[in-house]
Protein backbone atom coordinates (compact mmCIF):
# COMPACT_ATOMS: atom_id res chain seq x y z
CA UNK A 1 0.00 0.00 0.00
CA UNK A 2 2.90 2.40 0.92
CA UNK A 3 4.88 1.42 -2.51
CA UNK A 4 1.50 2.06 -4.25
CA UNK A 5 0.89 5.46 -2.46
CA UNK A 6 4.56 6.64 -3.73
CA UNK A 7 4.03 4.92 -7.04
CA UNK A 8 0.90 7.18 -7.35
CA UNK A 9 2.54 10.63 -6.36
CA UNK A 10 5.30 10.09 -8.49
CA UNK A 11 3.33 8.92 -11.06
CA UNK A 12 1.20 12.25 -11.34
CA UNK A 13 4.28 14.09 -10.88
CA UNK A 14 5.13 12.78 -13.51
CA UNK A 15 2.66 13.57 -15.73
CA UNK A 16 2.38 17.64 -14.69
CA UNK A 17 6.18 17.61 -15.43
CA UNK A 18 4.85 16.94 -18.74
CA UNK A 19 5.57 20.99 -19.34
CA UNK A 20 9.08 20.74 -18.57
CA UNK A 21 12.31 20.09 -21.23
CA UNK A 22 12.61 16.28 -20.73
CA UNK A 23 16.37 16.45 -18.97
CA UNK A 24 14.14 19.04 -16.13
CA UNK A 25 11.51 16.89 -16.12
CA UNK A 26 13.76 13.39 -15.19
CA UNK A 27 15.85 15.56 -12.99
CA UNK A 28 12.58 16.78 -10.75
CA UNK A 29 11.27 13.38 -10.69
CA UNK A 30 14.20 12.16 -9.33
CA UNK A 31 15.19 14.52 -7.26
CA UNK A 32 11.86 13.85 -5.39
CA UNK A 33 12.17 10.21 -5.82
CA UNK A 34 15.66 10.39 -4.08
CA UNK A 35 14.18 12.24 -1.00
CA UNK A 36 11.73 10.37 -0.32
CA UNK A 37 13.92 7.54 -0.55
CA UNK A 38 15.85 8.99 1.77
CA UNK A 39 13.02 9.92 4.13
CA UNK A 40 12.04 5.81 4.32
CA UNK A 41 15.57 4.29 4.58
CA UNK A 42 16.00 6.78 7.52
CA UNK A 43 13.14 4.55 9.23
CA UNK A 44 11.00 7.47 10.70
CA UNK A 45 8.67 7.25 7.36
CA UNK A 46 7.59 3.82 7.73
CA UNK A 47 3.81 3.08 7.61
CA UNK A 48 1.15 4.16 5.81
CA UNK A 49 0.65 7.47 8.20
CA UNK A 50 3.73 8.46 7.84
CA UNK A 51 4.11 8.13 4.05
CA UNK A 52 0.72 10.94 3.73
CA UNK A 53 2.55 13.02 5.91
CA UNK A 54 5.64 13.53 3.61
CA UNK A 55 3.77 13.84 0.90
CA UNK A 56 1.66 16.05 2.11
CA UNK A 57 4.60 18.14 3.39
CA UNK A 58 6.64 17.36 -0.33
CA UNK A 59 3.47 19.17 -1.72
CA UNK A 60 1.45 18.67 -4.74
CA UNK A 61 2.67 17.77 -8.00
CA UNK A 62 1.31 20.83 -9.61
CA UNK A 63 3.04 23.18 -7.03
CA UNK A 64 6.39 21.59 -7.49
CA UNK A 65 6.07 21.91 -11.24
CA UNK A 66 4.91 25.47 -11.26
CA UNK A 67 8.48 26.10 -8.98
CA UNK A 68 10.79 24.35 -11.02
CA UNK A 69 9.22 26.58 -14.14
CA UNK A 70 9.85 29.46 -12.23
CA UNK A 71 14.04 28.29 -12.45
CA UNK A 72 13.79 27.77 -8.70
CA UNK A 73 15.49 24.83 -7.25
CA UNK A 74 13.03 22.49 -5.94
CA UNK A 75 13.88 21.88 -2.05
CA UNK A 76 10.96 20.04 -0.45
CA UNK A 77 10.01 21.02 3.24
CA UNK A 78 11.52 18.32 5.49
CA UNK A 79 8.72 16.44 6.88
CA UNK A 80 9.09 16.23 10.87
CA UNK A 81 12.11 14.09 11.89
CA UNK A 82 15.67 13.68 10.97
CA UNK A 83 16.16 12.21 7.66
CA UNK A 84 17.00 15.53 5.62
CA UNK A 85 19.19 18.66 7.77
CA UNK A 86 17.24 21.62 7.70
CA UNK A 87 19.08 23.76 4.93
CA UNK A 88 19.16 27.87 6.69
CA UNK A 89 21.86 28.12 3.16
CA UNK A 90 21.09 28.55 0.05
CA UNK A 91 22.42 26.13 -2.31
CA UNK A 92 23.69 25.36 -5.52
CA UNK A 93 23.85 23.02 -8.16
CA UNK A 94 26.02 20.32 -7.97
CA UNK A 95 29.69 21.09 -10.56
CA UNK A 96 31.33 18.79 -12.70
CA UNK A 97 34.89 20.71 -12.86
CA UNK A 98 36.92 17.65 -12.33
CA UNK A 99 35.00 16.04 -15.50
CA UNK A 100 35.47 18.70 -17.59
CA UNK A 101 38.98 18.51 -16.33
CA UNK A 102 39.34 14.89 -17.21
CA UNK A 103 37.75 15.24 -20.96
CA UNK A 104 39.67 18.38 -21.49
CA UNK A 105 42.78 16.29 -20.51
CA UNK A 106 42.03 13.27 -22.10
CA UNK A 107 41.85 15.17 -25.60
CA UNK A 108 43.17 18.20 -25.84
CA UNK A 109 45.70 17.09 -23.03
CA UNK A 110 47.25 14.15 -25.29
CA UNK A 111 49.70 17.39 -27.35
CA UNK A 112 51.79 16.36 -24.11
CA UNK A 113 52.81 12.79 -25.39
CA UNK A 114 51.34 10.22 -22.86
CA UNK A 115 51.55 12.46 -19.48
CA UNK A 116 48.91 14.74 -20.29
CA UNK A 117 46.66 11.60 -21.07
CA UNK A 118 47.48 10.03 -18.23
CA UNK A 119 46.74 12.25 -15.78
CA UNK A 120 43.39 12.71 -17.46
CA UNK A 121 42.60 8.97 -17.18
CA UNK A 122 43.57 9.15 -13.79
CA UNK A 123 41.16 11.98 -12.94
CA UNK A 124 38.50 9.69 -15.05
CA UNK A 125 38.88 7.24 -13.02
CA UNK A 126 39.04 9.44 -9.73
CA UNK A 127 35.35 11.00 -10.84
CA UNK A 128 32.23 9.08 -9.02
CA UNK A 129 29.81 10.55 -11.58
CA UNK A 130 30.71 7.76 -14.31
CA UNK A 131 30.28 4.10 -14.46
CA UNK A 132 32.64 1.38 -14.71
CA UNK A 133 31.44 1.42 -18.99
CA UNK A 134 32.26 4.94 -19.15
CA UNK A 135 35.71 4.67 -18.07
CA UNK A 136 36.27 2.00 -19.54
CA UNK A 137 34.97 3.72 -22.87
CA UNK A 138 37.08 7.20 -22.15
CA UNK A 139 40.25 5.03 -21.60
CA UNK A 140 40.31 2.94 -24.55
CA UNK A 141 38.92 5.29 -27.21
CA UNK A 142 41.80 5.88 -27.89
CA UNK A 143 45.14 5.15 -25.72
CA UNK A 144 47.10 8.02 -25.83
CA UNK A 145 44.45 10.52 -26.86
CA UNK A 146 43.72 11.92 -30.38
CA UNK A 147 47.05 13.86 -30.33
CA UNK A 148 49.21 10.75 -30.11
CA UNK A 149 48.69 10.01 -33.42
CA UNK A 150 50.81 13.44 -33.87
CA UNK A 151 54.14 11.74 -32.07
CA UNK A 152 53.21 7.76 -33.86
CA UNK A 153 53.86 10.14 -37.44
CA UNK A 154 56.71 10.75 -35.85
CA UNK A 155 58.43 7.63 -34.02
CA UNK A 156 56.97 5.33 -36.76
CA UNK A 157 58.08 6.13 -40.24
CA UNK A 158 55.84 6.32 -43.06
CA UNK A 159 56.16 3.06 -45.79
CA UNK A 160 58.46 3.87 -48.66
CA UNK A 161 58.97 1.52 -51.69
CA UNK A 162 61.50 1.93 -54.38
CA UNK A 163 62.31 -0.34 -57.32
CA UNK A 164 65.53 -0.55 -59.27
CA UNK A 165 65.94 -1.39 -62.66
CA UNK A 166 67.86 -4.64 -63.92
CA UNK A 167 69.52 -5.01 -66.92
CA UNK A 168 68.87 -8.81 -68.46
CA UNK A 169 71.31 -10.65 -70.38
CA UNK A 170 69.68 -9.89 -73.79
CA UNK A 171 70.15 -6.25 -73.13
CA UNK A 172 66.60 -5.14 -72.10
CA UNK A 173 65.97 -3.28 -69.10
CA UNK A 174 63.25 -4.43 -66.91
CA UNK A 175 61.92 -2.73 -63.47
CA UNK A 176 63.26 -5.19 -60.45
CA UNK A 177 61.75 -6.26 -57.18
CA UNK A 178 59.73 -3.88 -55.29
CA UNK A 179 61.14 -3.40 -51.71
CA UNK A 180 59.14 -1.08 -49.23
CA UNK A 181 60.77 -0.07 -45.91
CA UNK A 182 58.51 1.81 -42.66
CA UNK A 183 55.06 0.50 -41.73
CA UNK A 184 51.36 1.28 -43.67
CA UNK A 185 47.73 1.33 -42.40
CA UNK A 186 46.85 -0.54 -45.32
CA UNK A 187 43.52 0.55 -47.63
CA UNK A 188 41.46 2.25 -43.94
CA UNK A 189 44.37 4.40 -43.08
CA UNK A 190 42.39 7.40 -43.75
CA UNK A 191 39.31 5.65 -41.90
CA UNK A 192 41.43 4.57 -38.88
CA UNK A 193 43.11 8.38 -38.76
CA UNK A 194 39.63 10.47 -38.50
CA UNK A 195 38.82 7.96 -36.00
CA UNK A 196 41.43 8.39 -33.85
CA UNK A 197 41.32 11.89 -34.63
CA UNK A 198 37.42 12.56 -33.77
CA UNK A 199 36.24 9.79 -31.39
CA UNK A 200 38.26 10.66 -28.34
CA UNK A 201 36.51 14.42 -28.46
CA UNK A 202 32.74 12.38 -29.45
CA UNK A 203 33.20 10.10 -26.51
CA UNK A 204 34.43 12.94 -24.30
CA UNK A 205 31.43 15.23 -25.47
CA UNK A 206 29.09 11.99 -24.39
CA UNK A 207 31.00 11.44 -21.32
CA UNK A 208 30.79 15.51 -20.57
CA UNK A 209 26.98 15.00 -20.81
CA UNK A 210 26.54 11.80 -18.75
CA UNK A 211 28.48 13.73 -16.11
CA UNK A 212 25.86 16.47 -15.85
CA UNK A 213 22.83 14.85 -15.78
CA UNK A 214 23.99 12.91 -13.23
CA UNK A 215 24.97 15.81 -11.12
CA UNK A 216 21.72 17.12 -11.91
CA UNK A 217 20.32 14.23 -10.10
CA UNK A 218 22.18 15.23 -7.21
CA UNK A 219 21.16 17.49 -3.73
CA UNK A 220 22.03 20.61 -4.59
CA UNK A 221 24.76 21.56 -1.96
CA UNK A 222 24.36 24.01 0.80
CA UNK A 223 27.06 27.03 0.32
CA UNK A 224 27.73 28.31 3.54
CA UNK A 225 28.29 32.19 3.40
CA UNK A 226 31.16 32.08 5.92
CA UNK A 227 33.40 29.54 4.78
CA UNK A 228 34.01 29.78 1.24
CA UNK A 229 33.06 28.15 -1.90
CA UNK A 230 34.28 25.33 -1.12
CA UNK A 231 34.07 23.63 -5.15
CA UNK A 232 35.05 23.42 -8.33
CA UNK A 233 34.52 26.68 -9.93
CA UNK A 234 37.02 28.83 -12.53
CA UNK A 235 39.96 29.61 -10.12
CA UNK A 236 40.01 25.86 -9.25
CA UNK A 237 39.97 24.55 -12.64
CA UNK A 238 43.03 27.01 -13.51
CA UNK A 239 44.85 25.84 -10.57
CA UNK A 240 44.31 21.95 -11.59
CA UNK A 241 45.04 22.82 -15.19
CA UNK A 242 48.24 25.03 -14.98
CA UNK A 243 50.13 23.03 -12.32
CA UNK A 244 49.08 19.87 -14.07
CA UNK A 245 49.55 20.43 -17.79
CA UNK A 246 51.09 24.62 -17.77
CA UNK A 247 54.43 23.01 -16.04
CA UNK A 248 55.05 21.66 -19.76
CA UNK A 249 54.06 24.42 -21.63
CA UNK A 250 55.10 27.22 -19.91
CA UNK A 251 58.02 25.95 -17.49
CA UNK A 252 58.36 27.82 -14.03
CA UNK A 253 55.76 30.53 -14.96
CA UNK A 254 52.89 28.24 -15.79
CA UNK A 255 52.89 26.24 -12.11
CA UNK A 256 53.72 29.37 -10.24
CA UNK A 257 50.49 30.96 -11.72
CA UNK A 258 48.68 27.77 -10.53
CA UNK A 259 49.57 27.98 -7.14
CA UNK A 260 49.03 31.09 -6.88
CA UNK A 261 45.38 30.63 -8.39
CA UNK A 262 45.10 28.18 -5.58
CA UNK A 263 45.88 30.23 -2.86
CA UNK A 264 43.85 32.69 -4.21
CA UNK A 265 40.93 30.10 -4.19
CA UNK A 266 38.67 29.52 -0.98
CA UNK A 267 38.26 26.13 -1.95
CA UNK A 268 40.85 24.38 -0.16
CA UNK A 269 42.09 24.56 3.49
CA UNK A 270 45.40 26.56 3.78
CA UNK A 271 46.95 22.67 5.16
CA UNK A 272 46.27 21.62 1.63
CA UNK A 273 47.22 24.73 -0.24
CA UNK A 274 50.72 24.25 1.78
CA UNK A 275 50.75 20.44 1.22
CA UNK A 276 50.80 21.49 -2.70
CA UNK A 277 53.33 24.19 -2.59
CA UNK A 278 55.57 21.57 -0.64
CA UNK A 279 54.88 18.88 -3.71
CA UNK A 280 56.12 21.70 -5.77
CA UNK A 281 59.19 22.36 -3.80
CA UNK A 282 59.99 19.01 -3.92
CA UNK A 283 59.65 18.97 -7.55
CA UNK A 284 62.22 22.07 -7.28
CA UNK A 285 65.16 20.52 -5.01
CA UNK A 286 64.89 16.45 -6.24
CA UNK A 287 66.76 17.15 -9.15
CA UNK A 288 69.41 19.40 -7.47
CA UNK A 289 69.69 16.34 -4.85
CA UNK A 290 70.16 13.75 -7.34
CA UNK A 291 73.03 15.93 -9.06
CA UNK A 292 74.28 16.07 -5.51
CA UNK A 293 74.12 12.86 -4.51
CA UNK A 294 75.61 11.84 -8.01
CA UNK A 295 78.58 14.61 -7.70
CA UNK A 296 79.61 13.04 -3.91
CA UNK A 297 79.81 9.08 -5.69
CA UNK B 1 77.46 20.70 -19.39
CA UNK B 2 77.62 20.16 -15.68
CA UNK B 3 76.01 23.54 -14.71
CA UNK B 4 73.52 22.86 -17.23
CA UNK B 5 72.19 19.56 -16.43
CA UNK B 6 71.04 20.36 -12.83
CA UNK B 7 68.77 23.38 -14.26
CA UNK B 8 67.32 21.70 -17.20
CA UNK B 9 66.16 18.99 -15.11
CA UNK B 10 64.97 21.17 -12.76
CA UNK B 11 62.76 23.15 -15.36
CA UNK B 12 61.66 20.00 -17.79
CA UNK B 13 61.72 16.91 -15.17
CA UNK B 14 61.52 18.18 -11.81
CA UNK B 15 59.08 21.15 -11.83
CA UNK B 16 56.62 19.12 -14.17
CA UNK B 17 56.39 15.70 -12.44
CA UNK B 18 55.66 17.76 -9.20
CA UNK B 19 52.81 19.91 -10.80
CA UNK B 20 51.49 16.94 -12.08
CA UNK B 21 51.45 15.47 -8.23
CA UNK B 22 50.54 18.66 -6.58
CA UNK B 23 47.39 18.94 -9.55
CA UNK B 24 46.37 15.52 -8.50
CA UNK B 25 46.44 16.10 -5.25
CA UNK B 26 44.52 19.31 -5.08
CA UNK B 27 41.95 17.89 -7.51
CA UNK B 28 41.00 14.80 -5.88
CA UNK B 29 40.72 16.85 -2.33
CA UNK B 30 38.20 19.12 -3.84
CA UNK B 31 36.40 16.21 -5.91
CA UNK B 32 36.27 14.44 -2.39
CA UNK B 33 34.88 17.07 -0.84
CA UNK B 34 32.36 18.17 -3.43
CA UNK B 35 30.30 15.23 -2.79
Amino acid sequence: MVDELVADYLARLDRAAQVLAPDRRTELVEEIRDHITQARASGTVGDEAAVRTLLDRLGDPDEIVAAAREGEPVVPPAPAGTWAPPQPWPTRRPSIGLEIAAVLLLTVGSIIPLVGWLIGVVLLWSSRRWTVVDKLMGTLIVPGGPLAIALLAVVVPGQVCSSASVTQSDGSIVDGPTTCTGTTLGPFGPAILVFWLVAPFVVGGVLLRRARLRADREPWIPVAPSSGSSRWGGLEIAAVLLLGLGSFLIPVVAPIAGLVCAWASTAWTSREKWIATAILGCGLLLPVVVIVAARIR
Amino acid sequence: MGILLPGWLLVFVGLPLAGIVAALYLAIRLNNRTH
